[in-house]
């Protein structure tokens, strides 16, 4: 029974997955005046022929559609995703060259907003007489806020105006991993874009647990523990908190995701050189290849984060 | 229209002071030819010219007046978020309808669908789309719209299965079954939510757009609040002699305001 809807799980994620790469595969060949087999240089950047050979050998346009899927597949079986037209090199290269800068700024990011939203919603959502509410007003409006503005505003404010931090890239231009005062220096880029991400993803957390908390308040046994005179502290911590942990998993999950996607316009922002500074690159150029490479990767990186969550979840809720 | 006025005068401070923001917002947008000093294609000023009185918020590098530019903004980004957000909203209660009505393998697959695209960061999705579709201002509504529905599907889906349990749709279903009927039937639980959803997604329209813009995407002739923001944020000298202060921050500012007075609209009351 049991190992019957793990199985059921798992398909699902594959069926995901499969619907993902269809999408990849066909978006860019549905969409009307589709550009991808126009190369005749008109975004001004020249293919150099060997490259569009190679380009040729990866799209295949003449062979029938059912074929190139299966080419697709093959390719990306191999971790092939094509060739940049702007950077001239394999895709995947510069996908995992990006992708730990993106991960240094999202991951530190996703922890500390979570923590500090899920201590101030609970604060919010205990606070006496309800008063906790006024606070809403002003999480929703920087939530309303699109990232990119928030991080030009912070780039301008701190970066620019009062130079606290360095306004852009991740690293003094010309540093390599082993000059001295590397780390330092990286950490000191690295500041700046990453209070403005927490800053940017605390609001929707903490409303989230400010909402959970107003719940589990009422439940009897949170009740009885205050006319038990148990420090309020310790009803925080063991009857609130802990309660709501697994609703914030689901939380974290979707968080995970919002992080990832909120790095990104961070990144092209402060020209970190992450992921999103290589879309902003792919979209200016108009470089296909790079961007359905993004694509497919961010599909790829949402579905396996969905995953791990309902499989923990899926085990949690066995020994329960 | 005297209900209208008297839900209006219940409504708290904050709320009123955003409802009043977003008609001026309107008004500017509705009358912004006749406000407008300069047509907004007219180049032919002296390039750069700090503000004063012939350009209110100076001039740009290529010689356009940013005040007029910044106008004409109100009216181009405020059409895009009203269609866009009707759209949305429009297409993801009728999709739930579909799903909720059919149910079976119609529900399944939308529903599949729907948890795929929550899975996958939209933006990124509609800036996919975007930059391979032709860079039209409608084009851009349209990928706004195909990826930002799933949100207002999953919530009204959820209510209608709610409100099927009604007695009086159970009754409307029993008697006739037809489509349309149970439509107009379920009409007065879901219009409010569709309602809050309109304003959400008005929202979401001006921040994709405003983001999309920032990558340089979507019509460059269409100079909506995201273009006059990316063309300051392009020029070089922006940060030289507070350029930036009647450049980059006008708009800014305007987009600010939009979006935060759209969110406290629609925040639930305790």
């Amino acid at each position: 029974m049991r190992r019957n809807s793990v199985l059921r799980l798992i398909l699902r994620y594959i069926l995901y997955l499969l619907v993902a790469i269809l999408v990849s595969f066909a978006l860019p060949r549905l969409i009307p005046g589709n550009p991808l087999f126009l190369l005749a240089g008109d975004h001004g950047i020249d293919v150099p022929s060997n490259l569009l050979k190679q380009f040729e050998a990866y799209y295949a346009p003449d062979l029938p559609i059912v074929e190139q899927f299966f080419l697709y597949l093959r390719n990306l079986a191999k971790f092939d995703l094509g060739y940049s037209f702007y950077y001239k090199t394999p895709v995947i290269t510069r996908i995992l060259g990006a992708f730990k800068w993106t991960m240094l700024l999202s991951v530190p990011a996703l922890l500390i907003s979570t923590m500090l939203a899920i201590g101030l919603g609970v604060r919010m959502g205990l606070a006496p007489k309800g008063r906790g509410a006024s606070l809403l007003p002003p999480l929703l409006a920087i939530q309303a806020v699109p990232t990119v503005l928030i991080a030009a505003l912070g780039q301008i404010l701190l970066g620019y105006k009062l130079r606290v931090f360095p306004a852009s890239g991740a690293y003094t231009p010309g540093m390599t991993p082993h000059s001295p005062g590397y780390a330092l220096d990286v950490l000191a880029h690295l500041l700046l874009p990453l209070i403005i991400l927490i800053i940017a993803e605390i609001p929707s957390t903490a409303i989230f647990a400010y909402n959970s908390t107003l719940r589990i308040k009422q439940e009897q046994y949170v009740t009885f523990a205050k006319y038990l005179g148990i420090d309020h502290r310790d009803v925080r911590r063991e009857f609130i908190i802990k309660n709501i942990l697994p609703e914030m998993l689901g939380k974290l999950s979707i968080q995970a995701i919002m992080c990832v996607a909120g790095s990104l316009f961070v990144e092209a922002v402060f020209s970190y050189p992450g992921l999103g500074t290589l879309l902003k690159q792919a979209t200016s150029y108009r470089d296909y290849p790079l961007m359905q490479g993004i694509l497919l990767m961010s599909c790829l990186y949402g579905i396996g984060i969905n995953f791990i969550f309902e499989f923990i979840l899926h085990r949690y809720t066995r020994f329960r | 229209m005297n209900e209208l006025r008297a839900r209006i005068v219940k409504l708290p401070l904050y709320k009123k002071v955003c409802l009043a923001i977003l008609a001026l917002y309107l008004v500017i947008a509705i009358f912004a030819p006749a406000i407008m000093p300069y047509a907004a294609s007219d180049f032919s000023h002296r390039r750069l010219a700090p503000p004063g009185r012939a350009h209110l918020l100076g001039t740009n590098e290529l010689g356009h007046d940013i005040f007029s530019l910044l106008i004409n903004g109100f009216r181009i980004t405020i059409s895009l978020a009203l269609v866009a957000g009707f759209a949305t909203t429009t297409l993801g209660t009728a999709l739930a309808f579909i799903s909720v009505y059919f149910g079976g393998l119609i529900d399944d697959t939308l529903h599949f669908i729907a948890n795929l695209f929550l899975m996958v960061p939209e933006l990124v999705v509609i800036m996919f789309v975007a930059v391979f579709a032709a860079p039209t201002l409608s084009n851009t509504v349209i990928a706004i719209v195909l990826f930002s529905w799933v949100r207002v599907y999953k919530i009204v889906r959820a209510k209608l299965l709610d409100c099927l349990k009604k007695d009086r749709v159970i009754y409307t279903l029993s008697l006739k079954g037809n489509f349309l009927d149970v439509a107009r039937v379920l009409a007065p639980d879901v219009l409010p939510i569709w309602g809050s959803f309109f304003v959400i997604q008005c929202n979401r329209a001006v921040m994709y757009e405003t983001t999309l813009s920032f990558f340089g995407i979507g019509d460059p002739l269409a100079k909506t609040w995201g273009k006059l923001i990316k063309s300051a944020m392009d020029y070089s000298n922006l940060y030289y002699d507070n350029v930036f202060l009647w450049y980059l921050l006008p708009p800014v500012l305007v987009v600010l305001g939009f979006v935060i007075c759209l969110a406290l609209l629609v925040t639930q009351e305790e």
